[in-house]
């Protein structure tokens, strides 16, 4: 036997309803990406946002959304351009290029992930020798990084007329002691 | 039929051979045709070019047949620019990294002095034709005279040679390369910066400004479409 619904009950099950946490769809990469992010405590209902360079995701909380959100950095964007290198193949620029070496590519990420916040990101370039390089051209300062891909860079650098130029051991771990103080603006 | 082929190919090689031991040994004649023959399409032709006829000893002589004659120093030279990832994020210039081929295959050219809009434009069209990721963003030049007076710090030699390497559908053509006084890495990486500067900074003259522009409007429309 059934017995029909008040209104009253009717409408407390309705806000019942609309209550419950609204079911997240995200992906595995960005819930393992969550894990090594800050998380900032929100009452947005915003929904989740997955865009090229902000990644979002809202997990349900007793009525409130904790949201993960942080910017891809610009030292990030620039590591992401450089490892798409390795997808090229040999001949890339139509005139006989070698194919990008992997351990440049690694070796310059590295060195990337050692660069301080008070030195300008540089832009990568890819040379039909396959190394990759780091370039600065501001102001008065050229630079030009060119990793061999067997610990080592070879460089040339112009600031304000001094030159510099060489070729310095790098073990990926630590940034070479010289390119600090010549590079910063 | 095949042994007449295989003498002639036999006697041109004896041929060249004979030019390379006279001139190694008695400094007669460079066989520069012959050495830009043999060294087509290989990925250490600067190397070999320079082991050939050191100290740029090519650039004298026609080194093809096919062009009109040897590359003068009062010349203007474009570096066609037609791969994206040599443009610059930020600024729109190009990035030195156009440069890097003098160090092994020799960096192609286009004598701009000596090359018909029609040979230009069939040259970009060839290009072009090749891969779709391709797009014509300009072209840098400079002056042949500067590229061969460049010189690397602490050295008293030139660094690059300036050669005719046409082709027969491109007779314009010609190429770049180091010297064989290029011999450390940080070199290499000074040379770069020496051939940026020569050829403008990097500051590309868009494709519609070239020769106001007579390249750019006969190009494929396909061509020109592409970003």
């Amino acid at each position: 036997m059934t017995t029909p619904l008040g209104t009253a009950a009717a409408a407390k099950i309705f806000i019942a309803l609309t209550a419950l946490p609204t079911p997240t769809v995200s992906q595995i990469p960005a819930l393992l990406e969550q894990q090594a992010r800050p998380i900032q405590k929100t009452t947005s209902r915003s929904p989740i946002v997955v865009t090229g360079a902000q990644l979002t995701t809202v997990v349900a909380n007793n009525d409130k959304y904790e949201e993960s959100a942080r910017p891809t950095t610009l030292n990030e964007k620039l590591i992401g351009e450089i490892r798409q290198w390795s997808l090229l193949n040999t001949d890339w620029d139509g005139e006989g290029a070698a194919a990008p070496s992997f351990k440049s590519i690694k070796e310059v990420v590295s060195f990337v992930r050692l660069l301080d916040n008070d030195i300008m990101l540089p832009e990568p370039m890819l040379l039909s020798s396959g190394h990759v390089a780091l370039y600065w051209n501001e102001g008065n300062l050229y630079a030009d990084l060119e990793f061999l891909g067997d610990g080592r860079i070879a460089y040339f650098i112009k600031n304000n007329g001094d030159r510099h130029k060489g070729v310095v051991a790098f073990d990926s771990q630590k940034m070479p002691a010289v390119f600090p103080a010549i590079i910063r603006a | 039929m095949p042994s007449t082929r295989k003498k002639c190919r036999l006697c041109s090689r004896l041929s060249s051979g004979l030019k390379e031991f006279l001139h190694r040994f008695f400094r007669v004649g460079v066989d520069c045709q012959g050495i830009n023959r043999r060294t087509h399409g290989e990925e250490q032709r600067v190397a070999k070019i320079n082991a050939a006829a050191p100290d740029c000893a090519c650039e004298k002589y026609r080194m093809s047949r096919h062009s009109p004659c040897a590359v003068e120093n009062s010349e203007i030279l474009a570096r066609f620019v037609f791969s994206p990832i040599h443009i610059h994020h930020k600024t729109g210039n190009v990035k030195p990294s156009i440069f890097s081929h003098v160090f092994s295959v020799g960096c192609s050219i286009q004598r701009d002095s000596v090359a018909t809009n029609k040979e230009l434009i069939s040259f970009a069209n060839d290009f072009l034709g090749g891969d779709d990721k391709r797009s014509w963003r300009g072209v840098l030049l400079a002056e042949c005279h500067e590229l061969r007076s460049i010189k690397v710090e602490n050295s008293l030699n030139r660094a690059v040679c300036v050669y005719d390497t046409a082709e027969q559908e491109n007779p314009a053509h010609g190429e770049i390369g180091q010297t064989h006084h290029i011999i450390n890495e940080a070199d290499v990486v000074e040379l770069r910066h020496a051939l940026f500067t020569a050829f403008g900074n990097g500051a590309v003259i868009p494709p519609f400004q070239y020769r106001n522009g007579k390249v750019w409007d006969n190009l494929a429309q396909h061509f020109q479409a592409r970003k």
